[in-house]
């Protein structure tokens, strides 16, 4: 008998140390996600995966840009099912991060006949008389619980010649996914610094998403205004003479998980009606059981506990 | 010695065990995704700029007959200065439109003309008056008589949609410069004549006369020719 326990024992060390280790490993990556800064090139560290059953360990994607790394989204698990906390803002090319510089303005404009009738001569991104475009950008909940989120935006055309201000007359129009306006509606156009104002929150189940339409223009006629054309001639003359008038717009959304993890908001994934391809959101979770190796380790820790104190008893008796 | 190798290395495990459930326990706060996204433009450039000198008809015109003598160096001669004129053997060419400018945006270059002849054109036979305007007026190497039309309404509306149908595109980032001015091929070159001697039996000596005459009596013919160039963006 003390010979099988002499046997046992080792074994149950090693058990208990790789069982702690790996724990250890799952745990110390969780906070490398949450505060490392390292100039890394795009790469995905991963625990090895075990077949994908809907659980999930932990996984960080990373990506390089500007001065360092951004994390993109972090996954948690936690003990019993597959719970993941993940969110995911981003446009048909761009998943955001950060600060991140989206294209709502273009570098050229094309007329309905595919000519081009605006082009910026430096590369840089231009708007004039009767260019429009229209932004799409998504709130997607890849996680398993519910999040809360929070939009905000802020617009600013106005700029300063001579002590007095004026405005670039560009109108917009933003939407969400219940085709509610948030600025101007259907029959009214609103003026970027109108956009300020804008703040939308909600909650998305697990698999869920929301979505924004920005949409905006530069009337290439004003109604209603006398002299538009002389107006808009002198914003383009003084844009020639060096002076830089500028039309800025930005976004900021905050999502954070919900308290009751099964709330319920926002627009299935699957089989989404919308009309613009957003290609699938980075798979964040892999395949490993946390909770197993958890478990093994208790065991083993319960194993070694006992085989000690049968050891002790047994001196004792002797 | 090996038992107390032992509960070391059992100690030991029990704290790293205990540190590593501290872990997990303490990756389960509440987590926040934020982001942001911006974008921002300039307005685009434009900055053309049009300008054309008025010296279609003059107050003087040189003498082209060099046998003649003492006359002067100028044949036809404004009594009343600032008043210019028109007579047989004088012509004029309008001055080239010089646009200048690099603008960000596709443009029209679109050209407006106003001809206005008057009421005076005429040639009284002794029993009525009838239109008589013996002017050629030439857009682009293409000439229009006077002659060749029945009214002076019909020569003023042939001459404004020759001088509007020559509007021109351009793509964005096009140095207008070097599309107007006499070195461009895109120029537009507008000139008039009233020929001395006519080529045909339509201009007479009687009647060129009789329009001089009428000047004379204070109701003289007259002809007025304005063009206007326009840069606009296109849409």
């Amino acid at each position: 008998m003390q010979k099988n326990r002499t046997q046992v024992v080792p074994v149950l060390l090693a058990v208990l140390m790789i069982s702690t280790l790996v724990t250890g490993v799952m745990t110390a990556n969780s906070f490398l996600a949450l505060s490392s800064r390292t100039n890394v090139p795009t790469a995905t560290l991963s625990i090895p995966a075990i077949p994908d059953s809907g659980s999930a360990a932990t996984e960080m994607r990373y990506s390089s840009g500007g001065a360092g790394v951004t994390l993109l989204s972090a996954s948690k698990s936690r003990s019993g099912s597959a719970v993941m906390m993940d969110s995911v803002i981003r446009d048909s090319k761009t998943v955001w991060s950060g600060e991140t510089k989206i294209d709502i303005f273009s570098l050229s404009y094309d007329n309905a006949m595919g000519e081009t009738t605006v082009k910026s001569s430096y590369g840089d991104k231009v708007i004039a008389p009767g260019t429009s475009d229209s932004y799409y950008f998504r709130i997607e909940n890849t996680g398993s619980v519910s999040v809360d989120y929070t939009m905000t935006a802020e617009g600013d055309a106005v700029f300063t010649l001579n002590g007095v201000k004026y405005t670039v007359p560009v109108q917009v129009k933003l939407s969400n996914s219940d085709n509610t306006y948030l600025a101007g509606s259907a029959n009214r156009w609103a003026d970027v610094d109108d956009l300020d104002a804008v703040s939308d929150s909600g909650v998305l189940s697990a698999g869920h998403y929301t979505q924004y339409t920005l949409d905006w223009q530069w009337p290439y006629e004003q109604e209603d205004v006398e002299n538009g054309d002389a107006f808009d001639t002198m914003l383009g003359d003084l844009a020639a003479s060096g002076e830089e008038l500028t039309v800025s717009v930005r976004f900021m959304v905050t999502a954070s998980n919900d308290e009751d993890s099964d709330a319920s908001g926002g627009s299935s994934s699957s089989g989404s009606s919308s009309n613009v391809m957003f290609a699938n959101s980075p798979k964040t979770g892999d395949g490993s059981y946390a909770i197993l190796w958890l478990v093994l380790m208790i065991l083993s820790l319960c194993g070694f506990i006992f085989l000690l104190l049968g050891r002790r008893r047994k001196e004792d008796e002797e | 010695m090996k038992k107390n190798k032992l509960m070391r290395l059992a100690s030991g495990l029990m704290v790293l065990t205990l540190l590593s459930t501290c872990a997990i326990s303490g990756t389960y706060a509440k987590y926040v995704t934020s982001g942001s996204g911006s974008d921002s433009a300039r307005v685009a450039k434009f900055g053309v700029e049009v300008t054309a000198a008025s010296t279609m008809f003059s107050e003087t015109y040189e003498l082209h007959d060099s046998t003649q003598t003492g006359v002067g160096t100028h044949s036809v001669v404004s009594s009343a200065t600032g008043e210019k004129l028109v007579a047989p053997g004088t012509s004029g060419d309008m001055a080239d439109i010089e646009i200048s400018g690099t603008p960000e945006v596709a443009v029209e270059v679109a050209y407006e003309a106003t001809v206005d002849l008057g009421d005076n054109w005429v040639y009284n036979d002794g029993n009525s008056n009838a239109y008589y305007c013996p002017i050629t007026i030439t857009v682009n190497n293409t000439d229009y008589y006077g002659l060749d039309y029945s009214s002076a309404s019909e020569f003023e509306n042939a001459v404004k949609a020759a001088i509007t149908g020559y509007s021109k595109s351009y793509e964005a980032i096009k140095d207008l410069s070097t599309v107007s001015g006499v070195s461009s091929t895109d120029d537009l070159a507008i000139s008039w004549a009233w020929a001395f001697e006519g080529t045909d039996d339509k201009q007479t000596d009687a009647k060129d006369t009789y329009l001089g005459d009428q000047a004379a009596d204070g109701s003289p013919a007259t002809i007025e020719i304005d063009v206007t160039c326009t840069v606009t963006q296109i849409d």
